[in-house]
Formats: structure tokens, C-alpha cells, sequence
């Protein structure tokens, strides 16, 4: 049975890494995902490049450093360079209200912050990657 | 969709890391690849336990270091939830780094249905289509569940069998698992103080078992720290001593094989979790108490006994009659063969489903085959076999019924064989078989 493939990245110098990001990789992890996390201090093409390896499906970026617009922007430049990869990206982290439509604009196909609820977010990555 | 794999096959050749990635989901999904292995690859399983013994970071620090003329993969493997099957993949996280080069490619697999001998069929399927895409070096880094976790070696050329310091009691309980399957043990962390009489306990150990093993390769042992590159370059160096000395013994062919005849059995126990998955009418059964446990799990896999082995057909030429079957959808047949019992018959079986068809020509007029061919005006259906568990059993049902058998049981080519005469079964010879694997 098909099993979708999920990165959970931290992208940019931000070193946190006890929260979020890693809660949403177990919490999609436990609704029965396989789920790649790549730890912190990504650069937008490391997460390119993970996601083109592990042929992943949705691509979920935490960022709390504030640089999202730039870093997010890039990703997404990247993978429309790289053609053939065309999923789904998720932010997550904090991100202030008038960031929001910018990202959605860029392409992102949501943006989540803190208090959003995990069974919310699992619901939606199972409607983007298309499992019931 | 059968085009779009060739086309994936295709681009894989050339290192397309996107259509490499693409062939491994496909083969985790259970599609059959059509792919021609020709040994190239170095390949390394890396194993050891418990899980933090330091594999990932043993693989960075070998990875860094091999040349960037060379194609490295890397198939790092975390077990999925036995209730969700779900699996968190952290492995890439010591890796990331060297993600971006062209040179290296990394994919994360779940063990997926369970860990058995710590490999899934999904796992040989990967290996076999980073070889066909020219990988110099594939390291496997196992799921690090100790002592089962030794399927590894059907599949690698060199097993690397970490041990981090102050794991002395568990030197001993390894010696029985994972102990035997070393081609070079690597004490991990050895930065650490305590990895010297670990380092000490291994030589003397492997110096035991270097008497027993009989193997040309002496099982070594090396220190290194995978966090400060220290040892790494003589861990290296003995890979590809080993590599060249398997090359000179033309030991890799030997490990293509353990490696199919694994792909088969793992990819069996796939098929059986689908089917267990899809057999709700049979559980059934065994909920309201109509089949056993066991007779359940027999009728599952199609070995309920007795079964339907096969149906013969005697025919005046076998060349002819076996083209017509082969021609019918593509159908599997064996090799003749010469089978002197019933008087001398030229066989061949046509392989169906869960049962056979079996083609015989006679070799002379004096057979029992020539014989039917005369008297019943032709070719047609000889005979029906039908498979038991337990010949002499049956056999007493047989003489309770008051049928005849035409004889006493004789060794057959698959096993011990009778006849129940057709005169007293309704003008049908039906065959008896019990297999050697029941009896021996």
C-alpha cells in the first residue's frame, strides 16, 4: 500500500531545536506517515535535495527566526527550478498575520502557527497528499 | 504507466537521483522492476546495537572521506510502529550535510510489516536498482536491533559490525548473533576512554573465532570516532582491501545470489501480510469455530491438504503440445524430463496458479502411456494427482472406501506416489503424492 513520504525541515540559523517542528513529525509519524526529519539549519536547497531523494510528497518548514519571507521564497524558487518537483509546502513557526497572504502568494499551501491543533494539521496533510 | 518505468529505468542509469528515488517508491509499493543486475557495487552493511551505537555518524564521517569521484548511496533504515505504521526518520539528520553533492545519494526506508532479520523486501529492491544506477559504494545502515538483525549479510559483501564503548556484558550475549557476522568490527566512539578495553575485549575475540571461520578474510578490528574523523581512513582503507581481495575470489556473484534467494523469501513474507490483510473471510472462519488456527493458516497459503497437484495429459508429441501451452498466455514450463518409471515417459510440467498441468510423451511402445494412447483412442487427460500429508494415512481411507490401488507406494521424481485404479473410481487413475519435505 502506498505510503506518502513527509520532510519535516527547520530551514535557516535558528537552533531551537526542542519544539514544534519535531512534535509535528512524531504527531504525522503516529497518524501513520513516514516522516523524514532533517533537523535544524537547513538551507532551501538541502530541503530540495532531501525531498527529491526521498521522493517525499508534502514538504512541512518550520522557521522561528523571522528570515521566512527570504528562506521561503527561495525554497520555493528552487523547487520550481528543479521542474519536476511539484508538492505540496506547509510553514509553520512564527509568522506574523501580514506575512500570511505573501506566503500563500509565493505558493505555499498553508501556513500554521503556534496553537494550531495537531489532529488540524494532520487533516490537512492527509488532504494534500491525497490519503483519505 | 509501464512506459513511465522504462523511461525511470533509463534515467536512473545516468545517476538521476529524482528517477532513482522515484524506482525505490515503486518498489516499496511492491511494482516488479525489470532490471539486469551486473555486480559493481561495494556493498556495505553497516549493523550494531543498541540503537545510538553511532552508525549514522560513522556513515558521514565514510562518506566525507571517500573520494567525489565515487557514486556513494545510502539507504538508512528506522523501524516503522508495528500499530500505526507510521515511522519517525531521523537518520538524515548526521547526514544532511553532504545531501547536496552530486555524488551522494540518501534515502530513508521504514522496515514497514515488522523487523524479522531487520530487512524488508523494499530494502533488496533499493539495493538492486542503486547497483543498476552505478553506485561504487552502498551502505546499509540497519535498524540497530541487535541481535536479529542479521539478514544484512544475504545482502552485503562486508558487514561492519559497530561496537560503542562500555558495552562489556553485552560482548558476550552478542557472541552468538550479531557476533558472527563481522567482517570488521568498529569500536564506535573513540573519543571515549572506555573504548580501549572494549577495543581489547574485540581482538580477543576475533582471534577466537578467526580459527573457526575458514574464511580467507581475517575479521579485523579498528577504533574510530565517527564525530572526530579518527580512524576513518583505516576503516576505508580495509573496505576496499576487502573489496578488491572479494573481487580476486569472485565472491561477489556468491553474494548476488544469497541476495535474489533473500529478495524471494522477503518478498514472500510480503505477500503473505497482503494476504493475511485480505483473508477477513477466513478469520471468519476461525472466530465461529469452523477451521482451526492451523487449517486456516493452510488454507491461506494454499497448502490445505489434500490439494490438487496436478492434471496429466498424455500426448503423441511433447514438443508440439508444450508450444501450444507456452503460446497460452505467456505460461511457465520446466525442463523435460526423462522419468523411467511407468515404463520410460519424456515429462514436462506447465505451471499454473496453485497447481500444474503435466505434459507425457512415451518413449516406448511397452509404456503405460503408449498403452492409453492405444486403448482409450488417443491423447487426453491420463490422470489427476492429488497431493496428501500423510501417504499411509490416506492410503488406509483408501482400502476403508474399497477402492483399489494399482500397486504398492514407490518413490516417484517429487516424493512417494500410488494410483487409485480407475476401475474403481470411475474410469479416473488418480495419483497419490506425498513430498520428501513431509517425510525427511
Amino acid at each position: 500500500m502506498p505510503k506518502p513520504k513527509i520532510i519535516i525541515a527547520k530551514l535557516g540559523l535558528d537552533g531551537h531545536d526542542r519544539g514544534g517542528a519535531k512534535v509535528i513529525a512524531r504527531a504525522l509519524a503516529e497518524a501513520g506517515f513516514e516522516v523524514v526529519y532533517t533537523g535544524i539549519r537547513q538551507t532551501p536547497s538541502q530541503v530540495v535535495e532531501t525531498a527529491i531523494q526521498e521522493d517525499a510528497k508534502l514538504i512541512g518548514i518550520s522557521i522561528l527566526s523571522g528570515s521566512h519571507m527570504e528562506l521561503v521564497g527561495e525554497l520555493m524558487r528552487i523547487m520550481r527550478e528543479r521542474g519536476g518537483l511539484n508538492i505540496p509546502v506547509l510553514v509553520g513557526g512564527i509568522i506574523p498575520p501580514e506575512d500570511r497572504d505573501a506566503l500563500l502568494k509565493m505558493g505555499v499551501a498553508g501556513v500554521y502557527g503556534p496553537g494550531t491543533p495537531l489532529k488540524e494539521i494532520i487533516e490537512i496533510v492527509k488532504k494534500l497528499v491525497g490519503v483519505a | 504507466m509501464s512506459a513511465g518505468i522504462n523511461e525511470l529505468i533509463e534515467r536512473a542509469r545516468n545517476w538521476d537521483k529524482s528517477a532513482i528515488a522515484r524506482l525505490i517508491t515503486l518498489a516499496e509499493d511492491g511494482v516488479e522492476l525489470p532490471l539486469s543486475i551486473q555486480r559493481r557495487s561495494h556493498v556495505i552493511g553497516i549493523t550494531g546495537g543498541p540503537p545510538g551505537s553511532g552508525k549514522s555518524t560513522l556513515i558521514y564521517a565514510m562518506a566525507r572521506k571517500i573520494p567525489q569521484d565515487k557514486r556513494i548511496a545510502i539507504l538508512t533504515i528506522d523501524p516503522s510502529s508495528p500499530f500505526t505504521g507510521g515511522s519517525f526518520m531521523g537518520n538524515r539528520i548526521r547526514m544532511q550535510e553532504l545531501t547536496s553533492r552530486p555524488n551522494i545519494y540518501i534515502r530513508s526506508m521504514a522496515t514497514r510489516g515488522g523487523i524479522r532479520g531487520g530487512l524488508n523486501y523494499a530494502t533488496i529492491a533499493a539495493v538492486n536498482i542503486l547497483e543498476y544506477a552505478g553506485a561504487d559504494y552502498i551502505l546499509i545502515e540497519t535498524v540497530g536491533a541487535g541481535q536479529s538483525d542479521t539478514d544484512v549479510k544475504y545482502v552485503a559483501d562486508t558487514i561492519l559490525v559497530l561496537v560503542p564503548p562500555l558495552s562489556g556484558d553485552e560482548i558476550q550475549a552478542l557472541k552468538s548473533g550479531l557476533m558472527e557476522i563481522g567482517d570488521i568490527y568498529v569500536v564506535s566512539k573513540s573519543d571515549n576512554q572506555a573504548s580501549e578495553s572494549t577495543y581489547r575485549d574485540l581482538l580477543a575475540m576475533v582471534d577466537m573465532m578467526r580459527e573457526v571461520k575458514g574464511d580467507s578474510w581475517r575479521p579485523t578490528v579498528v577504533k574510530v570516532s565517527g564525530l572526530y574523523g579518527y580512524g576513518v581512513d583505516e576503516l576505508l582503507r580495509l573496505i576496499d582491501d576487502r573489496f578488491r581481495e572479494l573481487i580476486n575470489n569472485g565472491k561477489l556473484n556468491e553474494t548476488l545470489t544469497s541476495r535474489r534467494l533473500l529478495e524471494m523469501r522477503l518478498y514472500a513474507y510480503d505477500l503473505l501480510e497482503k494476504k493475511l490483510i485480505e483473508s477477513k473471510e477466513l478469520e471468519n472462519e476461525v472466530i465461529n469455530g469452523k477451521l482451526s488456527p492451523q487449517e486456516a493458516a493452510r488454507r491461506l497459503l494454499s497448502m490445505e491438504m489434500p490439494r490438487l497437484d496436478h492434471v496429466a495429459i498424455a500426448v503423441k508429441d511433447l514438443n508440439s503440445a508444450v508450444e501450444k501451452f507456452r503460446r497460452l498466455g505467456g505460461l511457465k514450463v520446466s525442463d523435460p524430463v526423462i522419468v523411467e518409471e511407468q515404463g520410460g515417459v519424456k515429462v514436462v510440467m506447465v505451471w499454473l496458479g496453485n497447481t500444474r498441468i503435466e505434459l507425457l510423451e512415451p518413449l516406448n511402445p511397452s509404456s503405460t502411456v503408449a498403452k492409453f494412447l492405444e486403448s482409450r483412442g488417443g491423447e487426453g487427460i491420463h490422470h489427476i494427482a492429488l497431493e496428501v500429508d500423510d501417504l499411509d494415512e490416506f492410503i488406509k481411507r483408501v482400502q476403508e472406501a474399497g477402492l483399489t490401488l494399482t500397486g504398492k507406494p514407490s518413490k516417484g521424481a517429487e516424493g512417494i506416489v500410488t494410483f487409485i485404479h480407475p476401475k474403481s473410481l470411475n474410469g479416473v487413475l488418480l495419483e497419490l503424492v506425498q513430498r520428501k519435505a513431509f517425510n525427511e
